[in-house]
């Protein structure tokens, strides 16, 4: 590459790269440095005080409980989100006007907002009066969960039921666009490769996995880390529907660095949360890169 | 039959196919096909050949069950087929785009269909080995197909065709995707192939000069009827209507109306410059255009009936120059206003003298 152009690539990217030192780059390495002080706020003074917010952070039990909540909600987030999307996808996969009204139908809840479908959502996981309680209870299996010693759920106000409330929401949520992205995959697949399939007499089974799953890998990889990332950054459906409770049962990271930020104003100890975050999203994601960005077939 | 049962190594069957009354209906009122009937010899080199949505896709894709048949039956050597599943019809079939599978290596796009057919896996390896010597891959055998251009590619989908030893290939224009010079190399490989199986080929193109090399059988279609079925002689020879006689040939025939119920046409290549022995007729002709081919040069003549193309071994005649064509009697062919050729011999001598009378 000659001088001049080399020159001339730094001059045409410098808006981007302006705008990125600024909302990117600068925040971040302001969150590491104000995770190594101590931030007084009455005083405004900042003062070092090393590792010090790393030590109160990790020897908290209810940080390490959120941690595994994050994680916990991450793995069943993006395996099951994915997977259902997957298969919504090979049955919406037709231009018929039933399957686009249930395209339709499914993609929805990714365009509302978050915070108003909350309050519909606690309306429907209310134990008493809730629409799930009775449908469970009309449909009979609540009557069945009875025999097992079960009683009626309690959703989002039960310690055993409100995280995975929360995923079940997520899924919800996140599934139209999950299959969106796998329909149109789909979509961009040669129909003579299934016909070449048919003609090497693969069953339906064969052709899902030797067929299907690798020409789609592309669009399962994109989806694999952006499920990753977003299920880490969850915080809108946190504090809406639970608050992180009870009992912090459901607390997420990026809801725990709200909480010790902005109601505690323990900056530091946030800032550290963010850090923290930000290392296990990026580590997850570079493994996935590692682990299986060879297995993903470009075409 | 499954593949398995039978070795490689010109032993693979042949077959033949008919088609009885089959008609195909695409959305209910689309009709591609009517009322096909049409007979492919077992072994031979057959060609389905004609302008695009004439519907020879369409025939070979039902052949291969690729394509629901709306009415009618086909038969693969004298067996119903038309309700089989395209895997168990013992057909292989080669795509215009390959088709191949591409997160595949060459090897494993050759395997998946033989592991289907749960042939035993050294067997598998003897198959692969052979039929990737054939088509003079084998060094590209753990290649992944984008590493391989078109040419090759197409190769790696009839090594891919032979392994599974049918006893019927189908072509959906095959080579269409390569360049000129790698086709007419692909050509000659085909037939090759075709000799050393034996096995009935059924080919579809819609370049006239492939039908013409290739086929030994050449099927002419439009508008989803078979208009003329022959040997590539026979068809150029004597056309039996002016859709043949215009689309065979390299230009077609010059045709044109002689009167209100009748036309005449002539080969470019039966005009002469100078009178030959014998009757002719004569006619006025400026030149338009002038294609040097090599051997031969190709003339447009803006003559009384319009444009008529001319093809001769001289290259002389310049544009702009006007000359007297010379076509003798017996090239000329007549044909009935709605296309047929005019098959009655007294008939064929009226215009004759008609079409002489002009030109007196």
């Amino acid at each position: 590459m000659s001088r001049r152009r080399f020159n001339s690539a730094y001059l045409l990217t410098l808006p981007a790269l302006a705008g990125s030192a600024l909302f990117m780059i600068y925040p971040i390495l302001f969150a590491v440095w104000l995770s190594f002080h101590r931030w007084d706020m009455l005083s405004d003074t900042r003062r070092f005080v090393g590792a010090a917010n790393y030590v109160r952070v990790f020897s908290n039990a209810s940080f390490l409980q959120v941690l595994s909540n994050s994680c916990v909600y991450m793995a069943l987030m993006t395996t099951l989100s994915v997977a259902l999307a997957l298969l919504l996808a090979l049955w919406l996969n037709e231009n018929s006007i039933v399957k686009n009204l249930a395209q339709s139908a499914v993609f929805t809840p990714h365009i509302v907002s978050m915070v108003s479908v909350g309050i519909l959502w606690m309306w429907i996981m209310e134990p008493d009066i809730g629409l799930l309680n009775y449908i469970l209870d009309l449909s009979g299996v609540q009557a069945l969960l009875a025999r097992f010693g079960q009683e009626k759920i309690m959703w989002l106000e039960s310690e055993k039921s409100a995280l995975f409330s929360l995923v079940f929401i997520g899924i919800w949520k996140s599934l139209g666009y999950n299959a969106l992205i796998l329909i149109a995959g789909l979509q961009s697949l040669p129909k003579e490769i299934y016909e070449s399939a048919r003609l090497d007499r693969a069953g339906r089974l064969r052709t899902l996995f030797r067929i299907t799953i690798p020409l789609l890998s592309p669009s399962l990889f994109f989806l694999l880390i952006v499920n990753v990332t977003a299920s880490f950054q969850v915080f809108d459906s946190v504090h809406v529907l639970t608050r992180g409770g009870p009992l912090n049962s459901s607390n997420m990271l990026v809801h725990w660095i709200y909480q010790t930020g902005f109601e505690f104003y323990r900056i530091g100890e946030a800032s550290v949360g963010a850090v923290v975050l930000m290392l296990i999203a990026g580590g997850v994601t570079y493994a996935n890169f590692k682990l299986l960005s060879r297995r993903v077939h470009y075409r | 039959m499954l593949a398995s049962d039978r070795r490689y190594g010109g032993e693979s069957g042949v077959a033949r196919i008919e088609f009885h009354n089959v008609t195909k209906v695409y959305d209910g009122k689309n009709r591609v096909i009517e009322k096909l009937n049409l007979k492919v010899e077992e072994g031979s080199f057959t060609v389905l050949v004609g302008p695009s949505g004439c519907g020879k896709t369409t025939a070979l894709r039902m052949i291969a069950g690729l394509e629901s048949v709306t009415e009618g039956r086909i038969f693969i050597d004298g067996a119903d087929v038309t309700d089989r599943e395209p895997g168990k019809r013992d057909i292989a079939f080669v795509f215009q785009n390959y088709a191949i599978y591409p997160h595949m290596t060459v090897r494993q796009n050759i395997e998946f269909g033989l592991e289907n057919a749960r042939v035993p896996g050294a067997e598998r390896e003897e198959i692969v080995g052979s039929v990737l010597e054939m088509v003079g891959l084998q060094e590209y055998a753990n290649s992944l197909p984008s590493k391989l251009s078109g040419g090759q590619r197409q190769r790696v989908a009839l090594a891919r065709a032979v392994s599974k030893k049918p006893r019927v290939f189908l072509m959906d224009e095959p080579l269409s995707n390569l360049d000129a010079k790698l086709r007419n190399q692909m050509r000659t490989e085909l037939i090759e192939l075709h000799q050393k199986l034996g096995s009935t080929f059924v080919f579809v193109t819609h370049d006239q000069i492939e039908a013409m090399t290739m086929g030994q059988q050449l099927v002419i279609m439009d508008g989803g009827k078979v208009l003329q079925k022959g040997t590539p002689r026979e068809v150029y020879a004597s056309p039996n209507c002016v859709f043949t006689a215009q689309f065979i040939g390299d230009p077609g025939m010059n045709v044109h109306p002689l009167g209100d119920e009748a036309m005449f046409g002539f080969r470019p290549r039966a005009a002469r410059f100078s009178a030959p022995e014998g009757g002719f007729v004569r006619m006025g002709g400026r030149a338009v255009t002038r294609e040097i081919l090599g051997a031969d040069t190709l003339y447009c003549f803006k003559t009384p009936y319009g444009r008529d193309m001319v093809k001769s071994e001289l290259d002389d005649v310049a544009p702009g120059d006007e000359v007297q064509l010379y076509i003798p009697v017996g090239a000329f062919a007549f044909f009935e206003k709605d296309g047929r050729r005019v098959a009655d011999p007294e008939r064929e001598r009226t215009l004759m003298e008609r079409l002489r009378s002009r030109h007196e």
